[in-house]
């Protein structure tokens, strides 16, 4: 066991020339901090998805930390109060708390590694977070992973999901009207085991991607699961709204469509080919971002 | 009143196992520590060591509120910890992983240990893993399989002519390339030779140990034998719609697991809970297999009192 100061664990990557700090910070929150032992570019912050798609992401999170730091661009990933190895209950979870969360971990890895505007990057429902971050951090570029367009948007799909695992398992769904029912009786539901609290949704359902952005000008990267030919109207309106706004926002699209809700040993290995794409193309970005802007 | 653990009694640290760096996070008990670390194992989900909707992390700090040192681990290639995985190979459970920690943990002065298997995988890596470490007061089996399937397809009831006329067709074939595809059809080849084998040994020689008898897999039975030699409380656990407990409950009937189990001073004990707790996939299927957990590790450790 090797800690490292307070309630910290470090490893050393000697290989990829990085240093790995995994640790519990002031509020009971985990993180974990990837800081390159020669220049640094620039910074990142993950803020990761939530629910079953967490647990999915948590792997690709880490290797693109991973590949980043050894890119000579520090990154940190944090998991909200309620989520992970952080303090409290799920049930407690609101959109304001893991904002806070968020911008108390950029603040924090901002000043430890002397740079002023992390770049933060979103997954899924952490896409609402990490725009809100931004717009609290100045010009910071956003990178955006298949983004949750809204609360609303996302806990529809997030229902959606369940009933197709429901109908998987040969019960009867509930209806799609019936999640707003299901919350005000229970206080949560259940999907795919992982509570959805009213707290959190009350605090997110009429939060959008576009709103959190707000009205400053920033460099933002969409990625989204393809195919290419798909179409996705919604994030159209939203990305054009963007560029309305002075946002130079690019728009990738992989191969193939990110599935984040389920996620077995066969889907897994089918999903492998565009996850490393998902992370190449990222850092390709990123990289250009971070490295010019230090150039410059 | 004992009370539940926060990250204030929590240790993150990496081990150092099979060239890799294996994360995992240890919980101080909030009450007087009974010199017991209780490891906490995932399963086979790709899920880190918080597990789905991190039911390991509760159980971490309901045993560190009833005086365990309690740890939860990344295995190799998952979560924090370094390294890939393709699979999940149920007979090669990932025990290189756990034992530096149990080590680690005999060095502080913690020499003794429960295991908790949290479903599947995971409570094959603890059986495998208790069978070869001393001073063990306890081990949780939840949702063990009893055999070594490759990708939950049960090759026993699948024709070997099925397996050849696949492995003969141009789609298989093509996909020979892929090291992964490779890996699973050679765990599916060992498991059927192996059961053949078996087969072959136990009409030769009755009572004999063989890789697969009584529909049990050595690398389940040998270790279970172990455990009930040295006389370690084990708890089987399974919900009574998973998959896995009519399989337990079929090698049950049979000769092999009935003495294990029926033994005078057996100490293996079966308890159930409704529904299935195999993947988690239900907070209520959670809810009970922690509440299975600590109910029973609170009996059979004298004076540990619940957490408020």
């Amino acid at each position: 066991m090797r800690d490292a100061g307070a309630n910290v664990a470090t490893r050393i990557d000697e290989e990829l020339g990085f240093v790995e700090e995994a640790g519990f910070f002031e509020g009971g929150l985990f993180g974990v901090s990837y800081k390159p032992t020669a220049r640094t570019h620039g910074a990142v912050v993950i803020c990761p998805a939530i629910l079953s798609e967490y647990d999915h992401t948590y792997s690709i999170d880490v290797s693109l930390a991973r590949a980043l730091a050894a890119r000579g661009i520090a990154v940190h990933r944090l998991h909200y109060r309620g989520s992970g190895h952080s303090d409290g209950e799920p049930s407690d979870m609101t959109f304001e708390r893991m904002l806070e969360d968020a911008l108390a971990a950029t603040v924090r890895f901002a000043a430890e590694v002397g740079v002023e505007q992390p770049l933060i990057l979103g997954v899924r429902f952490g896409s609402l977070v990490a725009a809100a971050v931004a717009a609290g951090s100045g010009g910071s570029p956003l990178v955006l992973w298949d983004p949750a367009l809204s609360g609303r948007a996302y806990f529809r799909d997030a229902w959606r999901a369940d009933m197709m695992f429901q109908i998987n398992e040969g019960a009867k769904p509930a209806t799609r009207d019936a999640f707003p029912a299901l919350l005000e009786r229970d206080n949560q539901v259940d999907v795919l085991g992982y509570p959805i609290g009213k707290a959190l949704y009350d605090s997110a359902l009429e939060r959008s991607l576009v709103d959190e952005v707000g009205d400053r000008a920033r460099r933002i990267l969409i990625l989204r699961g393809g195919p290419p030919a798909s179409a996705r109207p919604k994030l159209d309106e939203a990305v054009e709204e963007l560029r309305g706004r002075g946002c130079k926002v690019d728009v990738e699209v992989l191969d193939d469509a990110l599935i984040l809700w389920f996620q077995g040993p066969e889907m897994r290995r089918n999903a492998r080919p565009h996850v490393a794409e998902l992370i190449a193309r990222t850092v390709d970005w990123i990289k250009r971002e971070l490295v010019k802007d230090a150039v410059a | 009143m004992s009370r539940l653990a926060t990250t204030r009694e929590e240790t993150p640290f990496f081990v150092h196992a099979g060239g890799e760096d294996i994360f995992g996070v240890l919980t101080a008990p909030t009450v007087e520590p009974r010199g017991i670390a209780a490891l906490v194992l995932t399963g086979g989900a790709f899920v880190g060591a918080t597990n789905r909707n991190r039911v390991s992390v509760r159980i971490a700090r309901d045993l560190a509120a009833m005086g365990f040192h309690a740890v939860r681990m990344d295995y190799h290639g998952v979560g924090d910890s370094t390294g890939d995985i393709d699979t999940y190979p149920l007979d090669r459970p990932f025990v290189e992983d756990i034992l530096p920690a149990v080590q680690v943990m005999q060095e502080r002065g913690v020499d003794r240990c429960v295991f908790v298997g949290t479903t599947c995988f995971g409570a094959r890596t603890a059986l495998s893993t208790a069978a070869k470490v001393p001073n063990v007061s306890g081990v949780v089996l939840l949702a063990a399989p009893i055999r070594d399937y490759p990708n939950s397809v049960n090759p026993d009831a699948t024709p070997t002519q099925h397996y050849v006329r696949r492995a003969l067709s141009p789609r298989t074939l093509a996909t020979l390339r892929d090291p992964a595809k490779r890996r699973q059809y050679a765990t599916t080849a060992r498991w059927k030779a192996g059961s053949a084998a078996g087969k072959v040994r136990s009409r030769l020689l009755p009572g004999e140990a063989a890789p697969v008898a009584d529909g049990m897999s050595s690398s389940f039975y040998e270790p279970l034998a172990e455990l009930a030699e040295r006389r370690v409380p084990v708890l089987i656990g399974y919900g009574v719609e998973d998959r896995f407990y009519s399989e337990f409950l079929q090698a049950r009937a049979k000769p092999r697991l009935g003495r294990l189990l029926d033994a005078p001073g057996s100490r293996i004990e079966l308890r159930t809970v409704e529904g299935s707790i195999h993947a988690l996939r239900r907070i209520s299927a959670q809810d009970a297999m922690v509440a299975l957990t600590t109910d029973w590790l609170a009996e059979i450790h004298e004076g540990v009192s619940r957490a408020a």
